[in-house]
């Protein structure tokens, strides 16, 4: 279910009142609440729990096997056979349910470019919902287990829950199991919630998402970048940036009502975006950017390629195809292996180049202004790869948007831009340079309400962005990942 | 010496070594107790602190520290008296949880009704009938509902109709909605209760906007067939076509039946596409076919969860006969039905699908919406349901398919009936999701739930639907310009 819904309001609501009440009995407790999350999974479609299931065990005999044959802290071969046979499975689910379609495509019209005319058998699978996402969560869990980070593998219980932990489960962010594992087994004080907090989290990604993203969805960016060819440059370059923000303020908004759940249950998870239009490098934007992908993307390959250990050339091969493999990791198509690419291509120059301002004895603050214009807008036109439903298409956006073709000329300048999308995607870009520590009165101001005020708030607020925002949600885009 | 995995640069990005940490990540909830042993026999894992400061649960602190250990500062602190948390009870939140969404269910009953009422037949409807109506009638006599009323009034939005109507849509076809961000990849289903009544601002192509089409008294139900005004674009006026370029087109355009004029860039054929969420991907296809005639201006509007089943729920009718007439309609493309399979209302009974009565009313409101539109002298290509992938759906649009040409066959001189079968299937006549196009690559043309089509599948369809619409008006080719 989606969360910004009557049906998952209900169920969270079912599930704090289990959550709490069954706390004390630790077993029953992580019963119920795994029980939960597969309900929660299932409702999208009941086949999907029987995957996440199989996830569950596959990864959970993994671990014990390498965790068996891993003796101490040295390696051994036995060790690491169980940890490759851990890691191909999961990537073998991942790659039949995500990309066997997109490779077998690929592969086959290049080689039937040569002549031949191959047509070998396609899958037709319905992608499961999130499993990139605990597919990562998997395999971090048993190369920790491998690595020692972990002493001992989570016994089952502990980890069928946190696997399938729903606040978590479809769209991250991705919390690794030494993350999770004491917050399961300690007891949180069930009469010092940081409800204000959670709350705000809440309310906040509601309006995110349901508001902000949704309409800048519908009024610009759908209809204006679905047809670019109709559409004058300026409006295209409208929606190009409208798009930067809804893409954020769609995933960052569920990511907030992820954390504001998980708080309401007792758990914090770590931080998914920190302002990330702020950033003034592309590396620095990926340390902002859903921070739980490229902390995993550090940890589990930029680091076992060798990282920056192995000097130029091989820090930047390591660059590149770290960000072509997250590039893929988002969806099997051309478009995001080159988004990738070219996120890794800018890393690389940025790192090639170092700190060469430090030499221009320019100010300060127009150093920074500059840095952060080249990086935002490197990220605002590389997310036009990430939103085309082709090359082609993408190639067409960028052509309208330089003007590199003619539009028609019975194309007026503006159809679908409003002063509204236009002050609402300015107003999202600015928000990013206010502090976060200015909500804290408004936080405080919150949790000082008598209940039942806060209930009422808490009911406008639901009211006031269902009236707000189109009838209906829209999928979140990072669903499909 | 760097390690592999150096965990103590936590919440540094890939290609960088030196950041601060991550907070703590139980930062704000405290901890009443661990699970002892005899409460949880079975929690033995731990987790290894490569450096203390991942996780503040170290297993060295003193007993009291940890039974009672805040982590951390707080996120909202009094500014006055930093002692002071913002932290409520489980007891406290649970009932301002169930309060406010009590009392957001009271505000909002009229909504919920009517979306409930927008589900299919059966007895999950009727329960949730039976739940919001109740609530409605009391949000109606208590004055609850007036504030969302007031709301929807204020933006501009027709407020939901006090005497409920009493059903809903489908939904095989409630896919991709409005994203069009799907790739190879999978939208999640939406629920019921996500079932928007307008999927897009309708596209525009050339040099006129689609003004909403404004609820006509007379009209039956028209209520129920006006779309929500936040999809559309604030700023849109009804433009005329005089930004066309004038050609120097020596054709008569004076004539003003549709019938036997030859369109022209200064007097185009003006073209109305229509459907349900199948048509999420042809829509734009043929908007931009019809473009590269030169002579013609289309409006896209499709609804996504509709077709001629429901009337209750989405009147295409009533809301065809408001929107042709303002835009001047001569061409209506159309692609309906693959929503319809389902029960409907027949003098307030439930009519099965499969009954001969379900059938003589399908059959008669194909009829009189042909006749509707001919009588305004319009014409009609009628898009049939293409082959599907589930054997008992393409057994049902078969059928319905069998329905629209007999009822077609009334019309010879002004509808076309456009068989999409048997470009969309394999050599064998089966359901396929790739074709290879003419330059022996291999596309996918639907989308992985073997409904709707994928934009390259708009692009096999639109050619022929431009050709059908040439079968009834003399439109100049591309090449003829």
């Amino acid at each position: 279910m989606l969360f910004p819904t009557v049906a998952f309001a209900t169920f969270f609501c079912v599930a704090f009142l289990a959550n709490w009440l069954l706390r004390p009995h630790h077993r029953l407790w992580r019963l119920v609440m795994t029980l939960l999350s597969l309900f929660f999974y299932g409702w999208w479609d009941y086949r999907f729990v029987a995957l996440l299931a199989l996830a569950i065990v596959l990864n959970h005999l993994s671990a014990q096997a390498v965790h068996r044959w891993t003796p101490g802290r040295g390696p051994s071969i036995a060790g690491q056979a169980a940890l490759v046979a851990g890691i191909t499975a999961n990537l073998a689910i991942l790659a039949v349910f995500k990309y066997y379609g997109f490779f077998v495509t690929s592969a086959t019209n290049m080689v039937n470019r040569t002549g031949l005319n191959l047509a070998p058998p396609l899958l037709e699978v319905t992608l499961p919902i999130g499993i990139s996402f605990y597919t990562f969560q998997a395999i971090s869990y048993i190369i920790d287990v491998h690595r020692g980070t972990l002493r001992r593998p989570m016994v089952f219980l502990d980890f069928a829950f946190y696997l399938s932990f729903f606040p978590q489960l479809v769209a991250g962010p991705i919390v690794r199991a030494t993350e999770m594992v004491d917050q399961i087994r300690r007891r949180p004080d069930p009469r010092s919630i940081p409800a204000s907090e959670a709350l705000w989290l809440i309310t906040l990604g509601l309006f995110k998402k349901v508001v902000i993203s949704s309409y800048l969805a519908k009024q610009l960016v759908d209809p204006v970048l679905g047809l670019p060819s109709q559409h004058s440059g300026l409006e295209v370059t409208a929606a190009v940036y409208a798009y930067s923000i809804q893409i954020y303020a769609d995933f960052s908004g569920y990511t907030d009502m992820a954390i504001g759940c998980a708080l309401l249950l007792g758990f914090r998870f770590p931080q998914n975006f920190n302002a990330p239009y702020r950033a003034q490098s592309v590396s620095d934007f990926w340390r902002r950017w859903h921070m739980s992908l490229s902390r995993w993307l550090r940890d589990y390959l930029y680091l076992p390629l060798g990282g920056n250990r192995g000097g130029k050339w091989l820090t930047y091969r390591n660059l590149l195809l770290t960000m072509l493999l997250g590039g893929l990791w988002h969806g099997a198509a051309f478009t995001f292996i080159v988004w990738g690419l070219a996120h890794g291509l800018m890393m690389s120059l940025e790192r090639a180049m170092g700190e060469w301002w430090k030499s221009l004895g320019v100010m300060p603050w127009a150093i920074a202004t500059f840095r952060w214009l080249i990086t935002f807008n490197f990220v605002t036109m590389a997310w036009v790869l990430f939103r085309a439903e082709s090359l082609a298409h993408a190639l067409e956006i960028y052509q309208v948007m330089f003007s590199f073709a003619a539009a028609p000329a019975s194309v007026p300048f503006v159809q679908q831009l409003t002063v509204v999308a236009v002050v609402l995607t300015l107003a999202a870009v600015g928000s990013h340079f206010v502090p976060p520590t200015a909500t804290r009165w408004w936080r405080w101001e919150i949790s000082r309400l008598n209940p039942a005020m806060l209930a009422v708030l808490l009911a406008v607020t639901l009211t006031a962005a269902d009236a707000l925002g189109p009838q209906g949600v829209a999928p979140f885009i990072y669903f499909q990942f | 010496m760097k390690t592999f995995l150096d965990l103590s640069d936590t919440n540094a990005g890939i290609g960088d070594h030196a950041d601060r940490l991550s907070p703590p990540l139980s930062d704000g909830i405290s901890i009443v107790s661990d699970y002892p042993d005899d409460v949880s026999p079975d929690a033995t894992t731990e987790l290894v602190l490569p450096s203390n400061k991942l996780s503040p649960h170290d297993s060295r602190q003193s007993d009291l520290q940890r039974r009672r250990h805040h982590l951390g500062p707080l996120r909202a602190a009094d500014p006055a008296n930093p002692t002071r948390r913002d932290t409520a009870s489980a007891a406290t939140v649970s009932l301002v949880m169930i309060g406010a969404l009590l009392l957001a269910a009271l505000l909002n009953a009229d909504v919920m009704y009517r979306e409930a009422s927008a589900s299919e037949l059966g007895p999950k409807r009727d329960i949730a009938l039976g739940f919001w109506g109740p609530l409605q009638d009391i949000a109606n006599d208590t004055k609850f509902s007036a504030p969302r009323r007031s709301l929807d009034t204020a933006l501009g939005r027709p407020a939901p109709p006090s005497e409920p109507s009493p059903l809903s849509p489908p939904d095989f076809a409630a896919g991709p909605a409005s994203q069009r961000t799907t790739r190879t990849t999978e939208t999640p289903p939406l629920g019921p209760t996500e079932i928007p009544d307008t999927s897009s601002p309708p596209m525009t192509l050339g040099s006129r906007a689609v003004s909403p089409p404004t609820p006509t008294g007379g009209a039956p139900r028209a209520k129920n067939a006006v779309p929500r005004s936040g999809a559309q674009p604030s700023t849109s006026q009804p433009s005329t076509a005089t930004s066309a370029p004038q050609t120097s087109d020596p054709a008569n355009t004076t004539t003003t039946q549709p019938t036997g004029r030859i369109p022209t860039a200064s007097d185009p054929l003006r073209v109305l596409v229509i459907g349900d969420s199948t048509m999420d991907g042809v829509g734009a296809s043929v908007l931009r076919e019809l473009g590269e005639s030169g002579a013609a201006t289309a409006e896209l509007d499709y609804r996504i969860s509709t077709g001629l089943a429901r009337p209750d729920y989405f009147d295409w009718p009533s809301h065809l006969a408001a929107l042709t007439a303002e835009l001047d309609t001569e061409v209506v493309v159309l692609m309906l039905g693959a929503n319809d399979a389902q029960p409907f209302l027949v003098d307030d009974e439930p009519t099965a699908y499969g009954t001969d009565l379900w059938f003589s009313t399908y059959r008669e409101r194909v009829h009189d919406l042909l006749q509707q539109l001919t009588d305004a002298n319009m014409q009609v290509v009628w898009i049939g349901q293409s082959v599907m992938r589930d054997q008992e759906y393409n057994t049902k649009m078969t059928t319905l398919n069998q329905i629209f040409q007999e009822e077609i066959a009334a019309f010879p001189a002004s509808v076309v009936f456009l068989d999409s079968r048997p470009v969309m299937s394999d050599t064998d006549g089966n359901y396929t999701t790739y074709l290879v196009d003419d330059g022996g690559q291999r596309q996918q043309v639907r989308r992985n739930d073997g409904v709707h089509f994928t934009p390259e599948g708009g692009d096999v369809l639109a050619p022929l639907i431009v050709e059908a619409i040439r079968d009834l008006v003399p439109l100049p080719k591309p090449e003829d310009r």
